[in-house]
C-alpha cells in the first residue's frame, strides 16, 4: 500500500518538476495543480480502502452510532465528530476577534520600529510544537478555566457547570490561542496591502482612527475569510494539544442528546462536560488498536469523515466566495 | 513499564563497558505484541500477555515472561477527608470501585461507602464522584479491568476488560478521560471530588500532593478479606499467592511457551496480598535463525545476557526504579528458564 502511493504519487511529482524546469512552465504548474488534487484523492481512496472492513460490517452506522466499546468491536464516530465541530466552533469564536484584533493592533497602533519585533513574536507562536500547548493546557489553562467559569456559572444558575478541568472547552480555548497566530498572519498581510490611495482616501473623507481600521478590514475581507478557513482546518486536524486536555468520554453526547434532545442548551452543556474530538480519538486509541479487529478500520473510518467534512466545509467557502463575489 | 525499562538498558549498557545497547521504545502495549510479531522488533514487552488470538499464530515458536511486577492504585481527591487532615486514608473494595465506574454510586456519602469506612462516615461529603479513567488504550487500564472482571461479576457481564473499555460511568455519572498515566494524575489532583487509578509509580511520586488533597486507598483482597495498602511487599506477597494458586489449579509452573492469559488471570485478584497487580511481559523468539532474523546468533546470545542480567542483577533494589516491584524470586526463575529454550 504504502509502495504503491509512493510510487503513485513520486513519479507525477518528478515528470511535474521536469516540465516546470526544462519543457514549458505553464504545463509544470497545471500538473503541480493536478498532483495536489490527485493526492487529496488518493488518500481518501486509501481512507475508504482501510476503512472497508466495518463498512462491511456495519455500512454507515459507523458515522452514526455514539458507542466507543472495543471490548464488543463496536465503534461510533458520531461523537468525535460532534466533539470536532463543537470545539472548532469555540475555537472560530474565541479566535477570529483575537487575529482581526493583533492584525490591527500591529498595523496601526503599533509604533513602526515595534510592528516587525511583534509580527515576528506572534509569528513565533504558530511554530511552537504543540505539546507544549498541551502541558500548558493540563497544568495550568485546564484548572484556571474550571475556576473561572464555575465562579462565573454559581452566579449565573447557581451551581458548577464544569467538574473537571478537561473538557471540550478546555480543548477549544486551547485551540483558540494556538490557531490564533494563523488566522492574524493572513489578515496581516492583507492588511498591509491596502492600497496608499485608498487609505489617503479614508482619512480625507474625515474617518477616524477606528473608523479607518473597520474600513480598511472590510476592503480585506477576503484575507479574512482565508485566515479564517486555514485556522478551522487546523483547529480540526489539531491532535496531540487536543488530546491531552479534551477529556476523552466516549458516550457523553448520547447521554445529553437522549436526555434532552438536541437543543442549544443541550448542546451548551455538553460543551462543559469532557468529549473527544476525530483526530484526538484518533491520536490516543491508534497505538493498541492493532490488537482488536475492527478498531484500525473504525479510525480509519473517522478519517475519512473528517476529510469529507473538510472538503465540504471548503466547498461552501469556495461557493460563497463566488457567489458573493467578495 | 518505560522507566523500568529504560534504565535496565542504560545500567546494562554500563555494566557491561558500553558494549551492549538495548534499545528500548515506548510505543504501547499493543503495538509491541503486533510488531514483535511482525519481526520488526527483536523483543516486544507487555503489560499484558500476548493476546489469545494473536498467541495461536506463533504459539510454540516464542517465549513469554514476567520481567518485573507494577501495581495500581486508586488515588483520590477527596478534601474533606483529605490524608493531611484526618491521618487516614479510604477503604475500599472490589464491588463499590466497580459499582463507581459503573455509575451505580453516584455519590462519596453513599452508604455503600460509609459502611467500608466507619471512622471517616460522618465526613464524607454528599458531591458527585467523578471518575476519571484513561483515554488512551492502555496496559493500566487492561490491569485495572481485568483485576474488576474477576473481583466482581457483574462487571464482566456489562463492561469486561481490555485496553480501552466503555465506562458506564461516563454515560451515567460524571466520568472523565485523561490521557497517560500522568493525565489521570493530574486530572486527580485537579479535580474535587474524583477518584482515578494509575501505576504505582506515579503515585509514589506525588505522595505528599495526593496527601494534601486526599490520599490513596487500601483495598480489600476480596479472598481473605484483609485491607491492603499498597505496599512493595503486600504487591509482592500477592504474586507469590498468584503463582502458588496457578500452580495448584494446573499441577505445574507455568510454562515459558503456552498462553499466559490463563495465567495472568490466576495472577490477578490472588488468594492473599494487595490485589491490583499487573506485570511487564517480556516476548522472545525461540529460535531467531529460523525466524529469518539477520545475524541471528549474536543476536540471540545478547538478549539471552540482558534478560539474565535483568532477572537476577536487574531485581536487586538499586537497579529497581521506585514504585516497581522486584519478582519473588519463583517468579524470576520462570524467566530463566525460559531462556534456556532460546536457540543461540
Amino acid at each position: 500500500m504504502l509502495g504503491f502511493l509512493l510510487v503513485v504519487l513520486l513519479i507525477p511529482y518528478l515528470i511535474a518538476a521536469y516540465g516546470l524546469l526544462f519543457v514549458k512552465l505553464r504545463w509544470g504548474l497545471r500538473l503541480f495543480g493536478a498532483f495536489i488534487v490527485a493526492t487529496i484523492g488518493l488518500l481518501t481512496a486509501m481512507f475508504l480502502v482501510e476503512a472497508y472492513p466495518i463498512i462491511a460490517r456495519d455500512g454507515v452506522a459507523v458515522f452514526f452510532q455514539t458507542r466507543w466499546d472495543p471490548v464488543r468491536e463496536s465503534y461510533g464516530v458520531l461523537q468525535a465528530l460532534t466533539g470536532t465541530v463543537l470545539t472548532s466552533a469555540v475555537a472560530m469564536a474565541l479566535a477570529m476577534p483575537m487575529a482581526i484584533g493583533v492584525a490591527v493592533t500591529i498595523n496601526e497602533i503599533l509604533p513602526a520600529r515595534l510592528r516587525g519585533i511583534f509580527g515576528s513574536l506572534v509569528d513565533l507562536t504558530a511554530t511552537m510544537p504543540t505539546v507544549i500547548f498541551g502541558l500548558w493546557g493540563l497544568f495550568v489553562l485546564g484548572p484556571f478555566l474550571k475556576d473561572a467559569v464555575n465562579s462565573v456559572s454559581r452566579y449565573l444558575v447557581g451551581d458548577d457547570v464544569m467538574t473537571s478541568p478537561y473538557t471540550l472547552f478546555t480543548a477549544g480555548v486551547l485551540l483558540a490561542i494556538m490557531i490564533t497566530p494563523y488566522a492574524a498572519a493572513v489578515i496581516r498581510e492583507g492588511y498591509a496591502l491596502v492600497p496608499k490611495p485608498v487609505e489617503e482616501a479614508i482619512y480625507a473623507v474625515g474617518a477616524t482612527r477606528f473608523e479607518a481600521a473597520f474600513i480598511k478590514l472590510r476592503y480585506v475581507r477576503n484575507y479574512i475569510l482565508g485566515g479564517f478557513f486555514l485556522a478551522l482546518g487546523r483547529a480540526m486536524g489539531e491532535t496531540v494539544a487536543v488530546a491531552m486536555v479534551v477529556g476523552g468520554n466516549f458516550s457523553r453526547f448520547t447521554t445529553n442528546i437522549l436526555e434532552s434532545g438536541i437543543t442549544i442548551s443541550s448542546l451548551i452543556a455538553l460543551i462543559f462536560e469532557s468529549g473527544i474530538t476525530i483526530s484526538s480519538l484518533i491520536a490516543l486509541q491508534f497505538p493498541n488498536a492493532a490488537s482488536y479487529q475492527y478498531m484500525v478500520p473504525a479510525l480509519f473510518a473517522g478519517a475519512l469523515l473528517l476529510t469529507l467534512f473538510g472538503l465540504a466545509i471548503n466547498a461552501v467557502a469556495i461557493y460563497i466566495i463566488q457567489r458573493g463575489q467578495i | 513499564m518505560a522507566p523500568q525499562m529504560f534504565s535496565w538498558s542504560k545500567t546494562f549498557h554500563r555494566v557491561t563497558g558500553g558494549k551492549i545497547q538495548v534499545n528500548y521504545q515506548s510505543i504501547g502495549s499493543g503495538a509491541g505484541a503486533a510488531q514483535f510479531l511482525e519481526k520488526k522488533l527483536d523483543f516486544g514487552a507487555s503489560d499484558v500477555p500476548m493476546p489469545r488470538d494473536k498467541y495461536q499464530q506463533a504459539a510454540g515458536r516464542f517465549v513469554q515472561f514476567p520481567v518485573i511486577i507494577g501495581s495500581i492504585v486508586l488515588v483520590y481527591n477527596l478534601p474533606e477527608i483529605a490524608y493531611s487532615k484526618t491521618g487516614m486514608y479510604l477503604n475500599l473494595t472490589s464491588e463499590v470501585i466497580s459499582l463507581i465506574y459503573m455509575g451505580e454510586i453516584k455519590q462519596w456519602c453513599d452508604p455503600r461507602i460509609k459502611a467500608l469506612n466507619p471512622g471517616l462516615a460522618d465526613k464524607l461529603p454528599c458531591k458527585d464522584i467523578v471518575a476519571v479513567h484513561r483515554s488512551d488504550g492502555s496496559g493500566t487500564t487492561a490491569a485495572f479491568t481485568l483485576y474488576l472482571t474477576r473481583a466482581y461479576q457483574p462487571w464482566n457481564q456489562t463492561v469486561g476488560w481490555g485496553y480501552t473499555v466503555n465506562w458506564p460511568a461516563d454515560e451515567k455519572a460524571k466520568g472523565t478521560g485523561a490521557k497517560g498515566n500522568e493525565g489521570v494524575s493530574q486530572a486527580v489532583l485537579q479535580t474535587p471530588y474524583s477518584i482515578g487509578y494509575v501505576e504505582f509509580a506515579y503515585w509514589a511520586k506525588n505522595k505528599d500532593k495526593y496527601d494534601r488533597v486526599g490520599g490513596v486507598a487500601f483495598i480489600r483482597n476480596d479472598n481473605d478479606g484483609m485491607y491492603y495498602f499498597p505496599t512493595a511487599e503486600n504487591v509482592a506477597m500477592g504474586a507469590a499467592a498468584g503463582l502458588e494458586r496457578y500452580t495448584r489449579k494446573y499441577g505445574a509452573k507455568p510454562a515459558p511457551d503456552a498462553d499466559w492469559n490463563p495465567v495472568s488471570i490466576e495472577f490477578t485478584n490472588p488468594p492473599r496480598g494487595y490485589p491490583i497487580l499487573s506485570f511487564v511481559y517480556v516476548f522472545l523468539w525461540k529460535d531467531y535463525a529460523a525466524e529469518g532474523y539477520g545475524d541471528a546468533a549474536t543476536k540471540a546470545a545478547l538478549l539471552k545476557e540482558f534478560f539474565k542480567w535483568v532477572l537476577t542483577e536487574g531485581q536487586k533494589q538499586d537497579n529497581v526504579v521506585e514504585g516497581y516491584i522486584p519478582l519473588p524470586s519463583e517468579v524470576a526463575k520462570i524467566g530463566l528458564e525460559a531462556l534456556n529454550h532460546i536457540k543461540p
